[in-house]
């Protein structure tokens, strides 16, 4: 149990829930019964179909049910079905989906569920995805899960690009959606870890993006230059780091920075220039600090 | 002032252990039928935490084996986490747990369902060495660590198996040091102990690359009141004290976070009038907490209590009886 306020009841308190929770366990142990029964007994009508989602609704952690539900899809609701009507099975299936993740958006099976009816759908709508994606990072730009998610549906996004190129677009518009992201929020640690491994995939591009000369990143990763990225990269970790200097996050990628992946590919002259140029940013914010506060930020208080 | 409530300074053990024995008593509450898909990694928890509290006696051995042998699916090899549920990976790790801690291994898993069990577990193991949970196919470094764990306490490890999924793990290491569930995913210290637990597993700990970022990324894991988050910028959490303190553990590193602090932080959500371990002070405990909070606590050497072995998440004096990969 994460974040839920203790409480303990008082007798009274006690008796009245036992009394509550009466009529919900009968109900629910009820359904799950006839579920498993329906499992055991390997029925895969629809009748058992429509019973697991009245279960799923109970209890989404029912990862056994799940298993139970695709069975029932795969060896009934399937059969007969072409591309077009298997769409609109996984649509539905989709649509029950969503609502369970609007409920439980941390829920490994419910996750697992969608992702699976995408990878069987062979006409999956991504950019449908990438909406509904944003929706969640409005709730919470941190779920773990949601940001595994995206990564998976561009990886499913760039399948349907036919060329490296546009392959390659579809890395640089995520790597502007991370900009996006730590611009709301710079201490948004997910878009900064997302962003690394972006530059990662940028630098080993082979083809030009696209031209578009009032885009400085875009002609950076064209030419491939990582004293030029290093140049521009630090403009954004100051400005975050003044935004918030108490923020961890862009002091761990900073950290990266400055470690062995840029600098063993700058001239020593060069990196030392940027660093120290760094230094006395810092310092200078440090400064700041002292005289707003009382404090600098040196010891992590 | 004697309205400012007095922080906990003491493991309060017999309300812990008066806690978990009353999680098989609560069927009057909707929260107990709705937790049976969870109920064997719910017996490892409080099981763990009574052994670790030495008072492993306090549950009837007998009882346990005959829910363990419930849920044990003969058609697969697996075991469930409830009867009639579906084998997992995570449940196999949990029932192969409490049979060894309680020496019940060698009577349960034996010949032909033994063949079976080793079969399912390596089963699942995909071509590119990571494993999936169960054969519906979702991959997570969670389930290489319980795989390759099984196979240890079953003494069945093997270099076919062992190599790949040391290749897989290395993959989810991240610009800072850390691991995440996928190659790609961001670091997470429960996933950072699933890929070293595994290294650790497999012999393969001088594999592991950029060791010192690691080791620093963990250690800013601990915030200002002692207790320790999962990843940058989160709320603290004791299960963390795990997590990251068996990482530190196993990699030696113990002291590079304040473990007075964080020992403090543990004791401070401590329920002391029902008992158990929650999340942070004043929330919910349940039995998960409480034996990451207690292991976390051995860890930091905490007085009479067992000391725990960081790899496996079992008292020291058990896993020592387990024969090591590689294996002579």
């Amino acid at each position: 149990m994460h974040g839920i306020k203790r409480a303990h009841l008082s007798k009274d308190g006690r008796l009245s829930k036992i009394e509550k929770d009466a009529a919900k366990i009968i109900k629910y142990r009820r359904l799950n019964d006839t579920v498993f029964e329906n499992k055991q007994r390997e029925l895969y009508n629809d009748k058992a179909f429509n019973e697991t989602t009245a279960l799923l609704n109970l209890n989404p952690e029912l990862y056994s049910i799940w298993n139970y539900r695709r069975d029932i899809l795969v060896k009934n609701k399937f059969n007969g079905l072409n591309e077009q009507e298997l769409h609109e099975l996984f649509q539905s299936e989709l649509r029950f989906v969503q609502e369970q993740l609007y409920k439980y958006p941390k829920c490994y099976w419910i996750w697992n569920h969608r992702i699976w009816c995408l990878n069987n759908d062979r006409l999956s709508d991504w950019l449908f995805e990438l909406k509904l994606i944003a929706k969640f990072f409005q709730a919470d730009s941190r779920n773990y899960h949601v940001w595994q998610y995206r990564r998976f549906i561009v990886e499913c996004l760039k399948k349907t690009k036919e060329n490296e190129k546009d392959k390659a677009e579809v890395d640089y518009d995520e790597f502007k959606f991370t900009s996006n992201m730590i611009n709301k929020d710079i201490s948004n640690y997910s878009a900064w870890h997302n962003r690394s491994k972006l530059i990662g995939k940028l630098f080993l591009q082979s083809p030009e993006i696209g031209v578009d000369d009032n885009d400085e990143y875009l002609r950076i990763f064209n030419n491939k230059s990582k004293l030029q990225f290093l140049k521009k990269e630090l403009i954004l970790v100051k400005t975050a780091f003044y935004t918030d200097p108490d923020d961890s996050s862009v002091w761990i990628y900073m950290k990266w920075l400055f470690g062995d992946y840029f600098l063993s590919e700058i001239e020593s002259s060069d990196a030392t220039s940027l660093i120290n140029e760094t230094i006395s940013d810092i310092q200078e914010l440090n400064e700041l600090e002292l005289s707003d506060e009382g404090r600098d930020n040196q010891c992590g208080s | 002032m004697s309205l400012v409530s007095e922080k906990p300074k003491f493991l309060a053990k017999e309300l812990h252990i008066k806690y978990i024995k009353s999680l098989d008593s609560q069927k009057q509450f909707i929260e107990y039928w709705l937790s049976e898909h969870l109920r064997m990694n719910g017996l490892y928890w409080g099981i763990c935490a009574l052994f670790t509290m030495r008072s492993e006696s306090e549950l009837d051995r007998e009882e346990v084996k005959k829910f363990i042998l419930e849920c044990y699916d003969d058609k697969n090899g697996g075991f469930a986490s409830f009867p009639k549920h579906d084998s997992h990976i995570l449940s196999t790790l949990s029932a192969l747990q409490i049979l060894k801690m309680y020496d019940m291994l060698d009577d349960v898993v034996k010949g032909e369902r033994r063949d079976k069990l080793v079969r399912f577990i390596k089963g699942l193991q995909l071509p590119d060495g990571s494993f999936q949970g169960d054969h519906f196919g979702e991959v997570d470094t969670r389930f290489i660590y319980t795989a390759i764990q099984s196979l240890a306490i079953l003494e069945e490890l093997t270099e076919e198996i062992v190599n790949p999924a040391v290749e897989f793990t290395l993959l989810c290491q991240n610009f800072d040091g850390g691991f995440g569930m996928i190659p790609g995913a961001e670091s997470h210290a429960a996933q950072v102990f699933t890929c070293l637990g595994t290294l650790a597993l497999a012999g393969a700990l001088d594999k592991l690359k950029d060791e010192e970022l690691l080791v620093w990324w963990l250690s800013e894991r601990q915030v200002a009141n002692g207790g320790l988050n999962g990843r940058p910028e989160k709320l603290p959490d004791v299960c963390y004290s795990w997590w990251v303190l068996s990482c530190l553990g196993i990699l030696g590193k113990l002291n590079y976070i304040n473990e007075k602090k964080l020992r403090e932080f543990i004791l401070d959500c401590q329920d002391l009038e029902s008992g158990g371990i929650s999340d942070r002070p004043d929330n919910q405990v349940d039995a998960y907490h409480t034996l990451f909070g207690i292991a976390g606590l051995s860890l930091l050497g905490y007085e009479n209590l067992e000391p725990i072995d960081p790899i496996y998440c079992m008292p020291c004096r058990i896993t020592a009886t387990i024969k090591k990969f590689p294996y002579s």
